[in-house]
């Protein structure tokens, strides 16, 4: 019988319990205890329950909609008519024409689709290295393990928006820059998050019988462990596809972000804000769906880690 | 609890040494020769060749990248981080300055976070499931869901412009807080808020709630004799996290309210390519979160018994 | 010493109005260049001020002349006139003001740096200019801000680096922090006092913050271009707002696109030309100025001393005639309608300062459009203010946004900052060509009127034929105030602080 090189896991602290970092709202391992929330009763198909259901409807459409923009949108959103602008809501434009006489409505979507897909993008990334490098470290134990959390603390110390505003202002603005600096700066909570599921995992009594069983290291962490650690993370991770959202649309309000003429929804914002008493048509579709699009995911979120665990 | 402290101090500078390293090396993202960069700055137009040579003289540019960083770590824990190029007045000086103005906003607004937090999410909690929590909860969520400067926009269109109640920007007097606070701290009460929610239902489901409610306490004061160490924990993590954000990141707020606090004075470096600031400004942010970070773990032993080592 | 000024009804309480700044304030030096213009117009004052008409208002000079050939002026200072620490206005402080800024090659930009050879005091109330050449604008450059304004000898320390700000203008400073600069009156001024007896100049960066400040009231006047210019797009709601009163001038600055002459593809003229018939600058200035603007008509806007030549016809929107002009250039479209040469597409990439100036990036992203229908790929590139800068000095661009200085620098100071070819490393023309150095050089020498006006009519005609750049629109002047702040008038230049605050009384409440 081989001889694993396990460590025993050491009671971690809370701090590195990365539930409590980044968006809680969902159950808590606190001090090894396993909390669940109260049975919600006869009032869990009230007023909260709705309205967030209606929320995530609303937001995926709004998503599903903006993906399909180039399908979708009537008009070019780059298209300038200077002739036409400032125009209200009418059956030709639907949520009328910005001061360049750009249709708002397509420019909502296609800015949605630049939205959605580079804070994806950008999840998607932080997702990929942060589990690696957990389950990496939580896996292998020993010196790795060591030398992958002073990495990690070394990365959660960096203010992300401060280095990602450093390297954008070296290097410009590029769409490449934003979405790794900011990739590489926040994915330190799902790192440890990661790690400190594979610690528990470890110990269980369905991997040591695997274990025992013959399966080597290597695929007990591929077909086992990765798709077990996977599902939290990745629920983690898409809590925060609305913060990334925020962080880039005041990104492009500092304009350092998206830069024009691409639309996106943050850049909207600032533009309309001279227009916010005569043109509320420029103002509130943005907003409104950054609105609906962050509480879409956070609200989904909530709803899957409100299941008791198992 | 000493050797721990230790230890933690330890690890921490190790930390903030290699930040350190990671700001000094900033220098080399411009793609174009930093005596270059710094010279068409402080010379203003195209300096000839000569005046690049004189620059990078002067800064030491001309010797090896571990040399300049060592000069740069031993100047820098000393507090001399040069002079910006932006203004030509010491660095030290007027990161302080900003400094204590981000100090001031971000402690009012983390205070103003834990009361609405903590009263909002405690309250919520005791009334579970009813009305108002829902609707509580509800309004948490889209204050945080909203853009923080679109947030802004509103008040101050609502506030300064439409009612005249409170000042649009600057910072000379109290009632200059209030809107740049409101605008940084009710996405963040939200959240604290729907964490503290949480947190007490947990509490609430426990046996020792009954126990106490049999003998005839109220939910809440029993919550608050034996709940407290549970809930303070997680909620101390998240407020010191959300409390080096707000030093560290409300670059945005700041600039739309002409707040001089760090933030400003970092944009301003940035759109200016001023890299002795840049770096000082990171190398700074990244000490303050650690430094955050190392009292908000040291509390943990305060607060929850439990927690403490070496006993 | 002039009589002081009476106070009108309610004025006992001291009045002080309050101003916003766009952008830092510096040190309030008048020698070098990091100091805003409008604050250094309000302490300072030169010899002779460029009037609202153009014409030369004696100032610190009551009189003065010059010989036939143009070689040597004199100038007759104003008697009893104090610095406000007290020291005497005389030939002596002129002639030590002039001495920080001869020859100096950071003042290249001014003609008038190379130009004077000597400074003579025959006595304490006469100087003499000698200069190297005639220079008809001498007066119009005597009456910029930088570096021409005389700081008192006194506010030197030893090493003759400036210490304090110290002038002879009708407000002193009071304190000068970073962001914030309060001035009070000059009580020992020696012309008209202002009516009012403080100016607050806060620094506020944001364009719209300034708006909404003067909205709430915590600001009661913006605007200028130099002081801190009010976005296009805010118009309606100022207008609309009866709180608040906007006041506007005809345009003297002009925006313009600058071209990367020597390079393919702007090597070829018939390109530039292109360019030019290709943008719809009426539609600019409805669309984004709400009609508050001129469509340019030459280089230069029509205000501008000696611009009398309108060549609508080179600047008239005529995408078909852009198009073939660029067939005959040799770019044919291709399938996607894209035009190519040689297998290579007409790509251009158009840098935009977007801090001191946003509405350009309106006017950009319509040129991107416009200049697309015919089949040209034009891509943005947005800067702060010193990255555009940078791309400025160091050449480093395609097409770049930039303007043109208004009075009283346009349009001499412009053509030979700007246009003419120069030796020095940091010179930053946008165009120059021998023939043009030819040209400009001849204009600036001329000693008779008729004469001049011909040769500047051959530089306009030069430069609309051979589109040295292209020029887009020439906003209006425009400022925005409480309606309590009554008696602001425009001056001269968009920098005439001093005069537009002479007779600003504020009344009732803010």
């Amino acid at each position: 019988m081989r001889t694993a090189r396990w460590r025993a896991g050491a009671p971690l602290s809370p701090l590195t319990s990365p539930t409590l970092q980044k968006e809680p709202g969902q159950s808590q391992t606190v001090n090894g205890t396993v909390n669940v929330q109260p049975p919600l009763g006869p009032w869990r198909s009230g007023l909260r329950s709705q309205v967030a259901l209606l929320g995530i409807g609303l937001a995926w459409l709004l998503i599903v909609l903006s993906l399909g923009a180039p399908l979708l949108a009537p008009y070019d959103p780059v298209a300038v008519d200077l002739d036409a602008g400032m125009q209200r809501p009418s059956w030709q434009h639907w949520l009328g024409t910005d001061q360049l006489g750009r249709d708002v409505w397509s420019r909502l979507l296609w800015a949605g689709r630049t939205s959605v897909s580079v804070a994806t993008v950008i999840a998607v990334l932080t997702l990929a290295v942060g589990m690696s490098l957990g389950l990496l470290a939580g896996y292998s134990g020993g010196l790795l393990d060591d030398l992958t959390m002073r990495l990690t603390d070394f990365v959660a110390a960096l203010p992300p928006i401060i280095v990602t505003l450093a390297c954008i202002g070296t290097l410009g603005p590029s769409l490449p820059v934003l979405v790794l600096t900011l990739a590489l700066t926040s994915w330190t909570p799902y790192a440890r998050l990661a790690r400190s599921l594979v610690l528990q995992m470890r110990i269980q009594e369905w991997v040591l019988a695997v274990y025992a069983l013959g399966a080597s290291p290597r695929r007990i962490l591929l077909r086992h462990v990765l798709p077990a650690v996977l599902g939290p993370v990745a629920v983690q991770v898409s809590l925060n596809i609305g913060g990334i959202i925020l962080t880039v649309a005041g990104l492009s309000f500092l304009g350092l972000g998206i830069q024009p003429p691409t639309p996106e929804w943050g850049a909207m914002l600032v533009d309309a804000r001279p227009f916010l008493a005569s043109a509320p048509h420029l103002v509130l579709p943005p907003g409104l769906a950054i609105f609906l699009v962050v509480f879409g995911f956070t609200a989904l979120a909530e709803r899957l880690t409100d299941r008791p665990q198992a | 609890m000493g050797r721990y402290l230790l230890k933690r101090l330890l690890h921490a500078g190790c930390i903030v040494l290699g930040t350190t390293l990671l700001s000094y090396l900033l220098i080399y993202l411009a793609p174009s020769d930093p005596a270059q960069v710094i010279a068409a700055q402080r010379l203003g137009g195209h300096p000839n060749p000569a005046q690049v040579d004189w620059v990078r003289q002067y800064y030491g540019l001309d010797q090896p990248w571990f040399v300049q960083y060592l000069r740069w770590l031993t100047r820098a824990l000393q507090g001399d981080f040069g002079l910006s190029i932006r203004t030509g007045q010491a660095i030290l000086g007027e990161v302080s300055r900003a400094l204590h103005y981000s100090l001031v906003l971000a402690v009012w607004t983390s205070a103003f976070v834990v009361l609405v937090a903590g009263v909002s999410g405690v309250w919520a909690a005791l009334r579970c499931n009813t009305l108002w929590d829902q609707l509580l909860q509800l309004f948490g969520l889209l204050c945080a869901s909203v853009p923080e400067f679109w947030l802004a926009f509103l008040l101050i269109w609502v506030f300064a412009i439409t009612l005249g109640w409170l000042p649009s920007y600057g910072a000379k007097s109290s009632a200059h807080l209030i809107l740049p606070m409101l605008s940084l701290g009710l996405g963040q009460a939200a959240r604290l808020s729907r964490l503290t929610r949480t947190l007490v239902l947990d509490e609430l489901g426990k046996d020792y709630l009954r126990t106490a409610r049999a003998k005839g306490r109220t939910r809440a004061s029993a919550l608050l004799r034996h709940g407290l160490p549970n809930i303070a924990v997680p909620f101390v993590a998240l407020l010191a996290y959300q409390f080096s954000l707000l030093l560290s990141g409300a670059i945005i707020i700041e600039t739309l309210f002409t707040w001089p606090g760090l933030g400003s004075y970092y944009i301003a470096a940035v759109h200016f390519r001023d890299v002795p600031v840049i770096q000082a400004v990171v190398l700074l942010c990244a000490s303050i979160i650690v430094g955050v970070h190392l009292l908000a773990d040291l509390s943990y032993g305060l607060l929850d018994p439990r927690l403490r080592l070496g006993s | 010493m002039p009589g002081s000024q009476e106070a009108g009804p309610g004025a006992k309480v001291a009045q002080t109005l309050v101003l916003a700044a766009g952008h830092e304030l510096g040190a309030a030096n008048p020698h070098d260049y990091g100091s805003n213009m409008a604050l250094l117009d309000l302490l300072y004052e030169p010899l002779v001020r460029y009037g609202p008409d153009g014409s030369p208002v004696p100032a610190l000079a009551v009189s003065w002349g010059s010989t036939p050939d143009g070689l040597t002026w004199t100038f007759t200072l104003r008697p009893q006139v104090t610095f406000h620490d007290g020291t005497p206005f005389d030939a002596a402080a002129v002639k030590w003001n002039f001495d920080r800024w001869l020859g100096a090659p950071a003042h290249g930009w001014l003609p008038l740096t190379e130009r004077i050879t000597k400074v003579e005091t025959p006595d304490a109330r006469t100087v003499a200019l000698t200069l190297r050449q005639a220079y008809y604008p001498i007066l119009q450059e005597l009456s910029v801000i930088r570096p021409v304004r005389f700081l008192s000898p006194r506010a030197v320390d030893g090493h003759g680096v400036f210490a304090q700000p110290c002038g002879t203008g009708p407000w002193k400073m009071a304190s000068l922090a970073e962001r914030r600069a309060v001035l009070v009156r000059n009580e020992a001024y020696w012309g008209a006092k202002p009516q009012i007896h403080g100016v607050v100049v806060e620094v506020i960066l944001d364009a719209q913050t300034r708006v909404a400040a003067l909205q709430s009231g915590e600001i009661q006047m913006i605007g200028g271009e130099y002081l801190g210019t009010i976005p296009p797009e805010s118009l309606a709601t100022l207008q609309a707002d009866p709180a608040l009163a906007v006041l506007t001038g005809s345009s003297v600055t002009s925006l313009h696109l600058m071209t990367q002459y020597i390079k393919p593809p702007f090597d070829d003229v018939r390109v530039r030309r292109a360019l030019n018939l290709a943008i719809d600058r009426q539609g600019i200035v409805q669309a984004i100025f709400g009609g508050r603007a001129e469509a340019a008509t030459g280089v230069m806007a029509s205000a501008i001393p000696y611009v009398t030549r309108t060549a609508t016809d080179l600047y008239h929107f005529n995408p078909s005639q852009a198009r073939s002009l660029l067939a005959e250039a040799g770019w044919r479209p291709d399938a996607r309608g894209v035009l190519v040469k040689d297998g290579q597409p007409l790509q251009m990439e158009l840098g935009v300062d977007r801090s001191r100036l946003p509405e350009t990036v309106s006017i950009a992203e319509a040129i991107q459009a416009q200049v697309q229908a015919i089949g040209i790929d034009l891509k943005l590139r947005l800067y702060d203010y010193s990255g555009w800068l940078q791309a400025y000095r160091s050449r480093h661009f395609a097409l770049l946004m930039s303007f043109t200085w208004g009075p009283p620098y346009d349009p001499h100071t412009l053509l030979h900052g700007s246009f003419r070819s120069a030796p020095a490393p940091d010179a930053m023309p946008a165009y120059t060509d021998a023939q043009l150095d030819g040209l400009i050089d001849a204009a600036l020498a001329s000693t008779d009127v008729p004469t001049r006006h011909t040769l500047y009519q051959r530089i306009w005609q030069y430069m609309d034929d051979q589109a040295v750049v292209i020029p887009l629109v020439s906003p209006h002047r425009l400022y925005a105030h409480r309606s309590s702040v009554t008696g602001l008038r425009l001056g001269g230049t968009e920098y005439d602080l001093a005069y537009a605050l002479q007779q600003v009384v504020i009344r009732g409440k803010k």
